[in-house]
């Protein structure tokens, strides 16, 4: 059921808006029926001329104007000789405070990461950096760690070093092949054997390929001789490595596992 | 609230921190918008406007425009303001009440006093309370902040249309509530 103010909301709704215009502005509307609300216009539109607080606007006008010129000053008034020459020369000592920190850090995360081996969190990097050029590299180096783990009795990283060993002298031909053969020969062993006298052939054997100076480098030839030497020498006195298990020994750098 | 030519010479001097041209333009707008802020039931309808001031001062040196933008760059800062103190303020008036209430509970016209302090004049109370918020909007900025239904879409982020839909069903509301007698009158 409708009420019998609906018909009237509908004829509002039909009004023309000039005639609600001239009723806000205090004129006369054509429509005798907005009269009545002259009142409630008049009401409402006294809220806005009500008187304020003393000084209430002249304070803020005081403060709004302060304001301003500070923005102005900010903004406007040039810096001195002194002052801006003080500012470059900030920016500067900053700028070279921030490359020398990134150039010792970079240094220090390659210094230590050119002396890890296969197994070591840093290993990757140390091979990253090779790539781009930074730190020795190469077949020697791959060698030496080949050595450091082997002493270590690191089956894994014996494993990680042969297989990367190929990847150092790849395009020399014969020698990528020896090191592949070479890493399988050393993966055989230790799967099969109850000691670390195993690893230590294999080690030996590999390295005994790569003595061959028609393989490689005479540098690492020389090194892998030395090697075998004393592999050969001290295999007496290595740990036993039960098979599928890591017994490394704590290696310097070495995070444990 | 209009200054006419001599607008734009005050603004420029406004612009250059004039403490009289502040003075001028505080005083043709602080009655409107601290009006503006009374009729929408704004606890401390002076604060807000010094809010608005505070902002007005921060904006106009980049301003650009006529005395009817002038206006409306105010009235949209003021906008904003009452949005902001609209979403706090129940909860202000809950927190004031509860505290009120719990401390003198005894007292029952004490709390009807903390109420009505919170209370725009009881005429308009009653004519705002049958107006949706989006009219109640249109016909404060109207009336009040003497705004033009152009400027009051501005204000509002809304189309013409709508803000002339929402001044005419409001109007319509408000004259459904006056006694039919008035009608004759």
């Amino acid at each position: 059921m409708r009420s019998e103010k609906a018909p009237r909301e509908e004829m509002w709704s039909e009004l023309i808006d000039r005639d609600l215009d001239l009723l806000i502005d205090g004129k006369q509307p054509y429509n005798s029926d907005l009269v009545p609300l002259r009142s409630f216009v008049s009401t409402l539109g006294s809220f806005g001329v009500t008187e304020l607080s003393p000084g209430f606007p002249e304070d803020h006008a005081a403060e709004g104007a302060a304001m301003v010129r500070a923005q102005l000053s900010d903004t406007t008034v040039p810096l001195s000789t002194v002052r801006r020459l003080t500012l470059g020369l900030k920016r500067r000592v900053t700028a070279a405070a921030v490359s020398l920190m990134m150039i010792v850090g970079m240094t220090g995360v390659a210094w230590a990461a050119d002396s890890a081996v296969p197994g070591d969190w840093n290993y990757g990097i140390d091979r990253a950096l090779e790539s781009l050029g930074i730190g020795a590299g190469g077949a020697e180096e791959r060698l030496q760690e080949l050595a450091v783990v082997s002493e270590d009795g690191h089956v894994r990283g014996v494993r990680i070093a042969s297989r990367s060993g190929g990847d150092v002298v790849a395009g020399s031909g014969d020698p990528v092949v020896g090191l592949e053969k070479a890493a399988a020969s050393v993966d055989t062993p230790i799967r099969g054997s109850q000691s670390a006298t195993d690893v230590g052939e294999a080690v030996s054997a590999l390295l005994g390929y790569l003595a061959n100076p028609d393989g490689v480098r005479p540098n690492i030839s020389e090194l892998a001789q030395q090697f075998k030497q004393d592999l050969g020498s001290s295999e007496s006195n290595r740990p036993e490595v039960n098979p599928g298990e890591d017994h490394r020994p704590d290696h310097a750098g070495k995070p444990p596992r | 609230m209009t200054l006419g030519h001599s607008f734009e010479s005050v603004l420029e001097a406004a612009k250059l921190g004039a403490d009289w041209a502040w003075a001028v333009l505080y005083g043709d707008i602080a009655g409107p918008v601290t009006g503006f802020f009374r009729s929408r039931g704004v606890a401390d309808p002076e604060e807000a406007a010094g809010d608005v001031f505070f902002e007005l001062a921060r904006g106009l040196v980049s301003f650009e425009g006529s005395e009817e933008s002038f206006h409306t760059f105010v009235f949209v800062i003021a906008y904003k303001r009452l949005l902001v103190e609209n979403r706090y303020s129940n909860r202000k008036l809950r927190t004031v009440l509860a505290d009120r209430v719990l401390d003198r509970l005894h007292d029952n016209a004490a709390v009807m006093g903390v109420i009505a302090e919170h209370q725009i004049s009881e005429e308009v109370r009653l004519a705002f309370e049958i107006l949706t918020p989006e009219q109640r909007d249109v016909l404060s900025l109207r009336i009040v902040g003497g705004l033009s239904i152009d400027q009051i879409a501005e204000v509002l982020n809304r189309g013409v249309k709508k803000v002339k839909t929402a001044q005419r069903r409001g109007m319509a509301r408000v004259r459904s509530q006056l006694p039919s007698e008035a009608v004759l009158a």
